[in-house]
């Protein structure tokens, strides 16, 4: 403890030795004024200058300035800018409120320097959301959904129809660490996929990183998802709402103490079970089917310089058929935080963090019942330290440790007239850590660099036996076993991550990324179809950790003053010590699991456009990418590439939005993309007079292309001071298209001696009606 | 199964739509199947066709292939060729617990498999009653239930077949012993139109694991849905490469009845 303190106050001298003398530092919160909610990555410029910061993940900046007058832009995007004079003679304290941008019809005018964030910021491959910025956007059922509108971002695209799993550049969907308040959402949907698990009412922005990860963040290939959850109103008490077609949900918020601390409640629960009552199908008349999720969070400030956060999300599906059959799973997170500043320039996050995924399956009819469940659970402590070196030079570092808990499975039988064995899969214990250092420099008016280093390490821990396998064998010749509390197989991961920008001028730059990240834990999912029964394990003496590098290059420019923003980016990743499965592999409850498994490697590549109108009545965007991505198993295709299921050449995404009047608003969204590679037959043959297919090449065929329109409409109800309102209307796959979601071969019913290839296609045309409200 | 009821089920609320599409499907090179049985007490049968083209209306039978099968201690067999590529012994006869090679040449081309003829499990008891599970909406059916002890400590596979009034219900339908290892294992079949004085008999036929492997992958193959993984030619003990398996397998059978409610 004493030498980290030492530590610390060395760094602190260090961070006052690097300022000039005449050299002041003004620092504080940038918040909304409405909330009090703060507002992450603002730009703070000293006007006429480009001499500027950002604030951090928590709305907290610093910049240093001589004494003196100036006169400083506090922006973020869909505020007001506010424009302050200060005159600094010693090092101050200065928390800005920026209200809301009022939308008016005419064309907002916002000034050069924030305007061209997307050029000018030392980022790339980097998509920033807030749930109001999409609202507009139709959705499947209505429902509006972060992830769906990350889909139409290139470089992103969709697991399957109406699907909020994601793929990006080329990697599997258990490549992306997707974080709610930093606790990593093991499963972020419901109901197979159809909704994700962020209530959009609860998330206050999402910001995902294609590539230049930053170094703070590890334990996943191919992107990062970093969703931020609402603190709450801590003026005024409040609430929102929704009724739609499926689902309802309310939020409440309000001040612990007026602008110290505040609360946020978010609740969202499902009913299509409701009119499953309504069937005249016994089937469905007496089943269950619906999910509900709740956000909470509070935060509080304890004096000037700390301020505690604890939030927490808890979310559960439920299946229910008839009473015989019955299967939930569910989420949960909970994160503590501190932030603490030990001086302006000195800022520190400290968060102890849970995370938990169970499902259940159990059959309660019958004379054999049982359940079955499993799950993994995480408990992180994460430190974080942010020094303000000078307006030009930031160093980030931490470390963070986490110990998870893997239970792979158990079946017992609950009851019922016949005997039968459990099964226990050993539970595993591993523990990860992470440790970085990154610099932020800009060098002159032109460059600025990132760059860092992260060490992870990986355990298993005992006790635990394990099997060694021969080759293509499914029974262990030999197994080791490792006593209690024993640390073994520790695997460490050196993660260069770098990014570069060279700004052209004030219209266009050139950017450059590189980072290699490690990956310790595996989803395996043998199903072309996610499923919540889709296990975690742990990297083992079997199942190495996958390595991924990959290397961006990106050139943004903009249009007609900041109206328009576009850029083309080119990747190129590779993947390391990837898994795929033998044929029939069995993953479910075998205690010989890594005998079913594979491994090979995978490159992917691709070049993305994305032109977009920020502003005006009509505004939108259009992305495109162009891309491959092949994977290679020795024992798959006979050694050959192969494309991957998510290999898909082209993927394009229309948007646009269009402000009618200040009461309407129309949107509408386009996509096309190639077919998922897929393995269909090449032939067939006769056993036992059935006609069975026969497979030669893995994935040699091609989905039919899929496409789709959706139309949205926006009514603002007559708004007073106390209430606002909206309807929105909406239809997906507006033209009806009958997309392929799966297709199978099955004997024709009156001929057998026929296999028909059989489409089955999920929504088409579905309408939609949602009633907002908020006071 | 489970996965993709749940998805349909879901989507069946909505708006799902099921149609029979024009697939243009590549033919790959043809593939021998070699598809047999040898069971105990009785003589070996095989049948040797190619794969052809996806909905192709004919497969063609391999003829003149030389089988040959052989016991482990020396004794062997040259099976005869019946018509349409069935070929069939007429001497050596399956023994429980010992090792048999079959080896079949065809035009330069050998295949080679070597399996072991499993020990009996006998059928305890056969039932006929209500379906245990039915789920609401569906006519309750009568089912038939067979019952038999699997040995402890060993890993038993067994196939079963149905005959109603001497007719095989089709299916491939098999099962190991992962959570019955050592206990009596029952088995099921809803059984349509059962009517009054129809016989029910069942097929116990313990298999080698090769052979479960095999028909989980026919299985699999028949029944793709939106959870399956990706399809797969199934496992077989075939080597080189080629279609069908076979199957060593040791029969205990027994018939009942319907007498009626």
């Amino acid at each position: 403890m004493n030498s980290l303190k030492t530590f610390i106050t060395l760094l602190f001298s260090l961070g006052t030795l690097s300022l000039s003398a005449q050299n002041f530092s003004l620092s504080g919160y940038l918040r909304d004024s409405a909330t009090g909610e703060e507002l992450p990555f603002a730009n703070v410029v000293v006007k006429g200058t480009t001499i500027g910061v950002n604030t951090n993940a928590y709305g907290f900046y610093t910049i240093s300035l001589p004494a003196g007058d100036h006169v400083l832009l506090f922006q973020f995007l869909g505020y007001q800018t506010l424009e302050k004079k200060i005159s600094l003679q010693k090092n101050e304290r200065l928390s800005v409120e920026l209200p809301l941008e009022t939308k008016t019809l005419e064309e907002v005018v916002i000034s050069g320097e924030a305007a061209n964030a997307n050029v000018v910021k030392n980022e790339m491959s980097v998509v920033s959301l807030s749930p109001k910025s999409i609202e507009t956007i139709p959705v499947l059922f209505g429902e509006k959904d972060i992830l769906k509108t990350l889909q139409l971002m290139p470089g992103v695209s969709s697991t399957g129809e109406g699907n909020t799993g994601f793929y990006v550049r080329g990697g599997s969907s258990d490549q992306n660490l997707i974080i709610l308040d930093e606790a990593p959402v093991y499963n972020a949907s419901h109901l197979l996929g159809f909704f994700s698990v962020f209530n959009s009412d609860a998330v206050k922005s999402l910001k995902l990183y294609k590539s230049g990860i930053p170094a703070e963040y590890g334990g996943r290939l191919s992107s990062v998802l970093d969703v931020k959850m609402n603190n709450g109103n801590d003026r005024k008490f409040g609430a929102e709402g929704g009724v739609g077609l499926i689902s309802s949900r309310l939020t409440l918020e309000g001040p612990l103490k007026k602008n110290r601390g505040s609360f946020i409640v978010s609740g969202r629960r499902t009913y299509a079970d409701l009119f499953l009552k309504l069937s005249s199908d016994p089937a469905l008349k007496d089943s269950k089917l619906y999910f509900y999720d709740l956000n909470a969070k509070l935060n509080y400030r304890i004096g000037e310089r700390d301020r505690l956060y604890l939030s927490g999300y808890f979310g559960r599906d439920v299946f229910e058929s008839s009473g015989i059959f019955g299967l939930d799973w569910g989420n949960g997170t909970g994160t503590l935080r501190w932030n603490h500043l030990f001086s302006d320039r000195f800022f520190s996050n400290t968060s102890i963090i849970f995370s938990d995924y169970t499902y259940n399956i159990g059959l309660t009819s019958g004379s054999t019942p049982f359940d079955i469940t499993a799950g993994i659970q995480d408990w992180n402590f994460k430190q974080d330290f942010n020094l303000a070196l000078s307006n030009n030079n930031q160093l980030k570092f931490g470390f963070n440790i986490i110990r998870h808990d893997f239970t792979p499975g158990t079946l017992t039988p609950t009851g019922g007239n016949i005997n039968f064995n459990a099964i226990i899969v050993p539970g595993r214990v591993a523990v990860e850590t992470g440790t970085y250092v990154s610099y932020e420099q800009k060098l002159g008016e032109r460059l600025q660099l990132t760059y860092g280093l992260r060490m992870s390490t990986f355990s298993n821990v005992g006790a635990m036996t394990e099997y060694q396998f021969e080759s293509g064998q499914e029974v262990p010749f030999d197994s080791v076993t490792y006593g209690s509390g024993t640390f073994y197989n520790t695997q460490v991961g050196w993660e260069p991550r770098f990014n570069a920008n060279f700004v052209i001028n004030k219209k266009s730059s050139l950017k450059v990324s590189y980072n290699r990240t490690y990956q310790y834990l595996h989803l395996l999912s043998n199903s072309s179809a996610g499923s919540p029964t889709d296990v975690w394990i742990p990297t083992t003496p079997i199942v190495k950790p996958e390595i991924a590098d990959q290397v961006a290059l990106g050139y943004f420019r903009n249009f007609n003053d900041n109206k328009y923003e576009s850029s083309v980016e080119v990747y190129y990743k590779n993947l390391d010590n990837q898994i795929d499965y033998k044929n029939g592999a069995e993953i479910l409850l075998n205690p010989y699991l890594e005998s079913q498994l594979v491994f090979g490697k995978g490159y992917a590549y691709g070049m993305e456009f994305f032109l977009k109108k920020r502003y005006g009545r009509f505004n939108g965007w259009v992305g495109y990418t162009l891309s491959t991505t092949r994977r290679v198993f020795e024992e798959i295709n006979n050694g050959e590439p192969f494309s991957a299921r998510q290999d898909r050449r082209h993927d394009i995404s229309l948007v646009g939005m269009y402000k009618v009047n200040d009461r309407w608003e129309l949107s509408a969204t386009w996509v096309y993309n190639t077919g998922d590679a897929v393995t269909f037959p090449t032939g067939q043959y006769k056993v036992e007079d059935r006609r069975i297919s026969v497979y030669s090449e893995r994935n040699g065929y091609r989905m039919p292309s899929y496409h789709r329109m959706d139309f949205g409409a926006t009514l603002q109800g007559k708004k007073t001071k106390k209430f606002e309102s909206s309807w929105n209307f909406s239809v997906y796959n507006m033209y009806g298209r009958y997309n392929a979601f799966f297709i199978r071969f099955e004997e024709n019913e009156d001929n057998p001696e026929q296999v028909d290839a059989i489409q089955t296609s999920l929504f088409s045309f579905v309408p939609a009606i949602t009633y907002n409200f908020k006071f | 199964m489970k996965r993709y009821y749940l998805i349909m089920f879901f989507c069946g609320l909505l708006a799902s739509c099921e149609q029979v599409i024009d697939l243009p499907l590549r033919t790959s090179d043809q593939l021998y199947v070699l598809d047999g049985h040898f069971h105990e007490g009785d003589t070996a049968y095989m049948q040797v066709t190619l794969s052809g083209a996806f909905n192709a209306s004919s497969f063609n039978f391999v003829e003149g292939a030389q089988i040959m099968i052989a016991g482990q201690n020396g004794e062997s067999e040259i099976l005869q060729e019946l018509d349409s590529g069935r070929y069939a012994g007429r001497f050596l006869k399956g023994e429980a617990g010992k090792q048999y090679t079959i080896q079949v040449m065809h035009q330069g081309k050998t295949f080679n498999t070597q399996a072991e003829m499993p020990a009996k499990v006998t059928i305890d008891s056969l039932i006929i009653r209500d379906e245990e599970i039915v789920f609401p909406g569906q006519e309750p059916k009568k089912e038939a239930v067979i019952f038999f002890t699997d040995p402890g400590g060993v890993e038993n596979y067994y196939r079963v077949k149905f005959y109603h009034n001497e007719e095989e219900l089709i299916g491939f339908r098999v099962t190991d012993d992962q959570v019955f290892d050592g206990r009596q294992i029952p088995f099921n079949l809803a059984i349509e139109d059962l009517l009054p004085n129809d016989t029910v008999r069942v097929e116990l036929i313990a298999i080698e694991q090769v052979a479960y492997d095999y028909y989980v992958g026919l299985v699999e193959i028949l029944n793709l849905n939106p959870g399956s993984g990706v399809p797969y030619n199934p496992i077989n003990n075939w080597s080189p490469e080629a279609l069908g398996n076979f199957t060593l397998g040791n029969i205990d059978s027994t018939g009942v009845i319907f007498r009626g409610d």
